[in-house]
């Protein structure tokens, strides 16, 4: 694997891609930038590339250009971070005065409430079954705690997990029903 | 903790040796050579994410097959960041890149699943229907013992024992007129309440009237309220680029307000509210703010005065003022309630507080122009005819409509105009429809096959018939539970006996899995002497047909061009320059049907049906001059009447060497210049009618199927049951406050994916990869039945039961669980499916007359612990 100099992409040898000095470098990774075929330790590794073919003939990587929120931008670090400001670090990445990625993120836009919401009246009107319900049909939910404060190991997709153990757990933590 | 190895600053690293910079100059190399040798081909996407939207492919061919699928690059070549470079004006003329979602690249695999259809089938010797056992046998084998089989039944059944299941196909529609068998469904769902409902008030089909297209949202708006309209998460292509104009829209400051009972991603990324509102309640959220909007008087009378007829009924209802309904169905309501429809009236219902509603109303009727979007979605449930008809009585209530551009309609991304063009030529092809494509069949009706049923209501047509044969039920009965009344002397003729799945695409390929209650059209299926089926892939629905046909991919194998709106966006000629490698024994879906019209009928037949046909041989170039005369001479007069100086020439068309022809919205439709022209409305009256006298005439109810003008209502249930002239708030059958909630308290939705449209995709293992199909329930839910994240659950109602893992979540209010549609169903001996077929659970509504298939239903959920099946 090299760090190349032109644009600072890592690739991946292709003739060395089931090394297993990858599995070190997946070890030191706190990105999880590695992925594995298989949890073989000789499973062919591979990485994104950066689309350096395509930043070789003057073209943007192709994820930006395919992005339908029009949300990703690539060009050189200095210029981005004049431009977007320097957050680094998501919920869940690890210490960006530490790890120095290539990276910056554009914070959500503030929320504003447009009408007013009583989200604990909600509450109590979403637990009756409503008017027209037959007066011993059962309540929507029984206790509103359960509701506003789920006990923990229910919902486990609830963090970024950048990197997993093994592919089951990376396909766990990549898949979704949102 | 993770151990980091020790950071090396870029500036600090040491340059690469001359070998390792040798090897990196290679790596690159390599990775640009793997591109060699490849031509660029455009293309569209054909998903039907909405019906109308089309994304473009930049296609990267070599040697005939397609290796990889690009977004477009027509507008804006290399820049990421789009939002930056264009200008209000081209905000406004949706000059942009047609960027394709994560389906159209995935559309690549679809070609190459091991699941592709190469050669004719025929179901294995002793295999059971169902088990997916085919043994492999020549076309003319195919041909001859199908269309031997049809000749013979003809004869002994009579011409109606040949019929297609949901949805409506023009395609097979037009066979059996010209050979005259066959009969077939009108409907196709979606938003069949807004084709029903929308030219009963005077809108037209598709939305004619008020029109809010995505550009006008963000060009227009000063407010956005979406009702169960999701852009980001559900079945849109054109979709995410409406997603994204949404975005835009709160970046300039436009408020949006998103009324769903999920947080979806949508709330997330371009909302700047989420009001939660129980599923199936959305017309009493409308009366609620109608409620307040007339109490305190912010409306123009001389507005309302000028644009509607029923003012005065349907406020009548909403103030409790009661009213003469109609109840000769159900006598409740001959009478209206007298119970004032305030916001607390409301909020008991919806589960929103009547503050809320107040304020919402307030704020809607004040901001102009303001925008009501409701999406099928909210539509798709029991009586959501009366959410429809409610949101347009708000629209014009508050001037919105049907001038502005805050019109309440939008089944879709938006509501634009859509193009009748490609397949026109008269004698060519279904009008209106593409080949093979189960579209809505309005235009088709006047080409087709006699209607005897509502199409997702076939499985009924064939059970009930036998009920009618064997003195149980009268014809007339059958004919008012099956949704048609079909000519009467023809009614007895029904004889069903071969089932035709003869499209390749769509929902309708695969009804078993895309139309309501699988089970019960399991049994129905049970009933065919032959089924057959031409499909280019083996889904759920293709294991049950005892003939099957190889067809290429509608997509990306068959040659075509047509138009688009692109969701709302603006109008576009968009091509389609296909692979040329086509695998095994495929043909397209239109030599499918002209090869079995001419072996029924001869080369008569054929030329009939497709008037290019020479003969099977010279398929490739009939179909090309087909293409040709179509291009030049009904496409390309349109376009030049649309303004388009030049349009390229037929021969560039093919070569498809650049993007799409972009005709920009102010051509037709949606610039400012339409406010002042005004809107035509199509009505007796000329006024949007709120208060619809057909429905209210007894002398008209239900007797007939036409309009004001004489012209055939091709698509309408003939029992009009309890529908009123107004709209009245009916709790939503098997809804959250249904007596069944008792035995089944969870109610069901079932959106689409965005990894998937319909059933398409489903087997693809790029797309599978990044979604856990499963059963989504909030963690209050989960709580109470012991269920945790990725633990197997059944999920289950008295029409069947299905095992799939849990998805908890808190982003899903209590009350409710979700099944995405479209995926397929694997049964185990014991009736359990496993594969997740969300429509074994939906339906059980035969009162709400317009709602076409319902999409909810009620369930329960356990946690289930596996058996072998898992």
């Amino acid at each position: 694997m090299y760090k190349e100099d032109k644009y600072g992409a890592v690739l991946i040898d292709p003739d060395k891609a089931t090394s297993i000095d990858l599995r070190k470098a997946n070890d030191a990774c706190p990105y999880g930038a590695l992925v594995f075929e298989s949890d073989d330790m000789r499973a062919k590794a591979s990485k994104c590339t950066m689309c350096i073919d395509r930043i070789e003939q003057g073209l943007k990587p192709i994820c930006v250009m395919s992005c339908d929120m029009r949300a990703l931008e690539f060009g050189p670090l200095e210029d981005l971070l004049k431009k977007y400001g320097n957050l680094r670090q998501l919920d869940g990445m690890p210490d960006p005065n530490i790890s120095k990625p290539a990276a910056i993120f554009k914070k959500q836009l503030d929320r504003r409430q447009i009408v007013p919401y009583n989200s604990d009246k909600a509450l109590d009107l979403w637990q009756g079954r409503g008017p027209n319900a037959p007066a011993d049909a059962p309540q929507v939910f029984t206790s509103k705690n359960d509701v506003t404060n789920p006990p923990d190991g229910l919902i486990r997709k609830n963090k970024l997990v950048l990197k997993a153990k093994n592919v089951e757990e990376m396909l766990y933590w990549t898949t979704h029903d949102e | 903790m993770l151990k980091l190895l020790k950071p090396s600053p870029a500036s600090l690293k040491p340059p690469l040796s001359a070998d390792a910079q040798q090897r990196v100059n290679a790596i690159v190399k390599g990775l640009i050579d793997r591109h060699s040798g490849e031509e660029i081909v455009y293309n569209s996407c054909r998903a039907n994410c909405g019906a109308t939207s089309q994304c473009i492919m930049k296609t990267r061919v070599k040697n005939g097959v397609i290796v990889t699928i690009e977004p477009d690059d027509s507008f804006h070549q290399n820049v990421g960041r789009e939002d930056e470079v264009m200008t209000p004006e081209d905000f406004d003329k949706a000059r942009f890149q047609r960027r394709g979602c994560a389906i159209m690249y995935n559309w690549l695999n679809q070609l190459y699943s091991p699941n592709r259809i190469t050669y004719p089938m025929k179901r294995a010797p002793g295999a059971k229907r169902g088990e997916g056992k085919f043994v492999r046998i020549s076309w003319d084998q195919a041909l001859n013992e199908v269309t031997g089989y049809m000749k013979q039944a003809r004869d002994k059944y009579g011409p109606f024992f040949l019929l297609s299941p949901y949805s409506h196909n023009p395609a097979f529609a037009r066979f059996c007129r010209l050979w005259g068998a066959g009969c077939s469904g009108w409907g196709a769902c979606s938003d069949d309440v807004g084709r029903i409902m929308e030219p009963f008030m005077g809108l037209g089909y598709q939305s004619k009237g008020p029109k809010h297209d995505m550009p006008d949202c963000l060009k227009y708006s000063k407010l956005n309220i979406l009702i169960g309209m999701t852009h980001a998460t559900t079945h849109y292509g054109a979709g995410y680029s409406s997603a994204w104009y949404r975005r835009m829209a709160r970046e300039k400051g436009i408020p949006t307000i998103i009324i769903d009972p999920k947080y979806t991603w949508d709330a997330e990324v371009y909302a700047d509210q989420w009001i939660p509102i129980k599923p199936g309640t959305d017309a009493a959220l409308l009366m609620g703010m109608a409620n307040v909007i007339l109490k305190e008087g912010l409306y123009d009378k001389a507005w309302v005065d000028k644009w509607m007829v029923g003012f005065q009924q349907q406020s009548d209802y909403i103030l409790g003022k009661g009213g003469k309904g109609v109840g000769d169905y159900d006598p409740q309501y001959a009478q209206y309630d007298t119970i004032d429809k305030t916001p607390e009236w409301a909020e008991k219902i919806c589960g929103v507080p009547a503050e809320t509603i107040r304020e919402l109303a307030r704020l809607y009727a004040k901001t102009k122009p303001a925008n009501l979007a409701r999406h099928a979605s909210s539509t798709r449930k029991s009586y959501g005819e009366y959410t429809l008809r409610m949101c347009t009585f708000l629209a014009v209530l508050t001037s919105n409509a049907p001038y502005v551009h805050g019109g309440s309609t939008g089944s879709y991304c938006g509501s634009a105009p859509w193009p009748k063009i490609m397949g026109s030529l008269p004698g060519v092809l279904p009008g209106g429809g593409e080949i093979g494509q189960s579209s809505a069949g309005g235009l088709a009706a006047g080409y087709g096959a006699p209607t005897f049923y509502r199409s997702y209501q076939w499985w009924k047509a064939v059970a009930y018939s036998d009920l009618v044969r064997a003195g149980k039920m009268t014809w007339d009965r059958w004919a008012t539970l099956v949704g048609f009344n079909a000519h009467p002397p023809l009614k007895s003729m029904f004889n069903p006996k071969m089932l035709w799945m003869g499209s390749n695409h769509n929902h309708g390929g695969n009804f078993l899995v895309m139309a309501e209650n699988t089970n019960m059209q399991l049994k129905a299926i049970e009933r065919m002497e032959l089924i057959i089926q031409a499909h280019s892939k083996m889904i759920s629905t293709v294991r049950y047909a005892d003939i099957v046909f190889p067809v290429s991919d509608w997509a990306l194998e068959i040659p075509w061009f047509g138009l688009s709106t692109y969701g709302g966006f603006g109008n576009m000629a968009y091509l389609s320059a296909p692979s040329k490698k086509i695998p095994g024994e495929c043909k397209s879906i239109a030599q499918f049907y002209a090869n079995i019209c001419e072996k029924v009928g001869g080369m008569d037949l054929a030329k009939q049906w497709f008037k290019y046909y020479t003969g099977d041989q010279n398929w490739d170039q009939d179909w090309m001059t087909f293409l040709k005369d179509s291009w030049e001479k009904v496409t390309v007069p349109w376009l030049k009447s649309k303004g388009v100086a030049n349009p390229p020439s037929f021969d560039e068309v093919k070569a498809a060497k650049s993007g799409p022809v972009i005709m920009y919205r102010n051509e037709e439709y949606g610039d400012d210049t339409w406010c002042g022209q005004g809107v035509e409305i199509d009505s007796k009256s000329g006024k949007v009618e709120i208060y619809n006298s057909i429905l209210a005439d007894p002398t008209t109810r239900g007797k007939q199927h036409y309009d004001h003008t004489g012209k055939k209502y091709g698509q309408m249930p003939n029992d009009w049951k309890d529908l009123q002239p107004i709209s009245v708030y009916h709790p939503c059958v098997n809804g959250m406050e249904d007596a069944k909630t008792k035995q089944y308290p969870l109610m069901l939705l079932s959106p689409q994916s965005r990894f998937r449209i319909h059933y398409m995709l489903q087997d693809v293992a790029t797309a599978r990869e990044c979604y856990r199909h499963g059963v989504i329930i909030s963690a209050a839910d989960a709580k109470a039945r012991g269920i945790k994240d990725g633990d197997i659950v059944r999920i289950w109602n008295d029409q069947g039961q299905s095992a799939r893992p849990a998805y908890v979540t808190n982003r899903l209010m209590p009350g409710i669980v979700q099944m995405r549609t479209g995926i397929e169903f694997n049964f185990t001996s014991s009736g359990l499916d496993t594969g997740g077929c969300v429509n074994i659970f939906t339906g059980g509504d035969d009162i709400s007359p317009v709602t076409p298939a319902k999409i909810t239903n009620l369930v329960d959920v356990e946690r289930y612990l596996p058996g072998d099946e898992f």
